[in-house]
């Protein structure tokens, strides 16, 4: 990052910051890399799981008010949580980025954070409707 | 001419957000709106140690601390329109910097003004591992 962008206010470019470290994902040795971009239903309770998991630590981290851009990794990959406020409508989105040293890794990544998908299912009844 | 030569105001700005933004992977910032409370807060805190400060015409202050144990920065701007649009308002925003997640989540406790009983607290979580 340029010694003037690093001159500006930290609202203005920490989430660039976190971004440009994802952007540098080292890869394999053989400059191997595979990157997905993918919107969950339930973002926070991906981040959640990855960042109970025993095997993953946070790298990087921005946060501003309701605005959350979070890079853990667990050594082959990085995973990127980017929560933010749309400018034209207001609304919040998350986009989930996964980058790994190969597609293997990456379904792993993915797989997991299908799962945490799962935690919060809605369990069905005796009467097949859902319990709330 | 060299980059010292500029209008000093914004050269002690930008150093000031070069050291926020530089310093370490987590980051946090926020409007502040209890502008008084929070300057207060900070300048009595035994642990803070004021490392830049600056003060231009209008009176408006810019300060950076640093808390040795969370190995953190914390930038402090205030801004007073003083009847520049009609606005008489104090504008304030705060940003911190911290080399590690732990420290970055007690800083902002620091700024937040949790009593110590609830920073140990705090802190006997991170140390097991809870924070997220």
């Amino acid at each position: 990052m340029k010694k003037s962008q690093l001159e500006m206010k930290t609202k203005k470019i920490a989430r660039l910051r976190v971004w440009e470290k994802f952007n540098t994902f080292p890869g394999g040795k053989d400059h191997s890399r595979s990157c997905i971009f993918r919107r969950f239903d339930d973002p926070e309770a991906a981040r959640l799981f990855i960042a109970a998991s025993r095997w993953t630590k946070v790298v990087a981290w921005h946060q501003d008010r309701d605005e959350l851009v979070a890079l853990y990794s667990n050594g082959n990959t990085y995973i990127l949580f980017d929560r933010f406020r749309v400018e034209e409508s207001g609304d919040i989105d998350v986009v989930v980025g996964v980058a790994a040293k190969s597609t293997d890794q990456l379904q792993v990544v993915m797989a997991l954070l299908a799962e945490s998908q799962n935690q919060n299912a809605k369990q069905p009844t005796l009467f097949g409707e859902s319990n709330d | 001419m060299t980059k010292a030569a500029e209008n000093p105001i914004r050269f002690a700005l930008n150093a000031m957000n070069h050291l926020i933004n530089t310093h370490g992977e987590f980051t946090f910032s926020e409007e502040v709106k209890q502008s008084l409370t929070v300057r207060v807060r900070l300048q009595s805190h035994p642990e803070l140690k004021i490392v830049q400060s600056l003060s231009d015409l209008d009176k408006d202050q810019s300060n950076v601390w640093h808390h040795e144990s969370s190995d953190s920065y914390i930038l402090f701007r205030e801004n007073s329109c003083n009847g520049h649009n009609d606005c008489y308002l104090t504008h304030s925003d705060i940003a911190i910097s911290s080399t590690t997640h732990e420290g970055l989540v007690v800083a902002i406790a620091l700024y937040e003004g949790i009593d110590n009983e609830s920073l140990d607290h705090l802190m006997a979580q991170i140390s097991k591992g809870d924070n997220t």
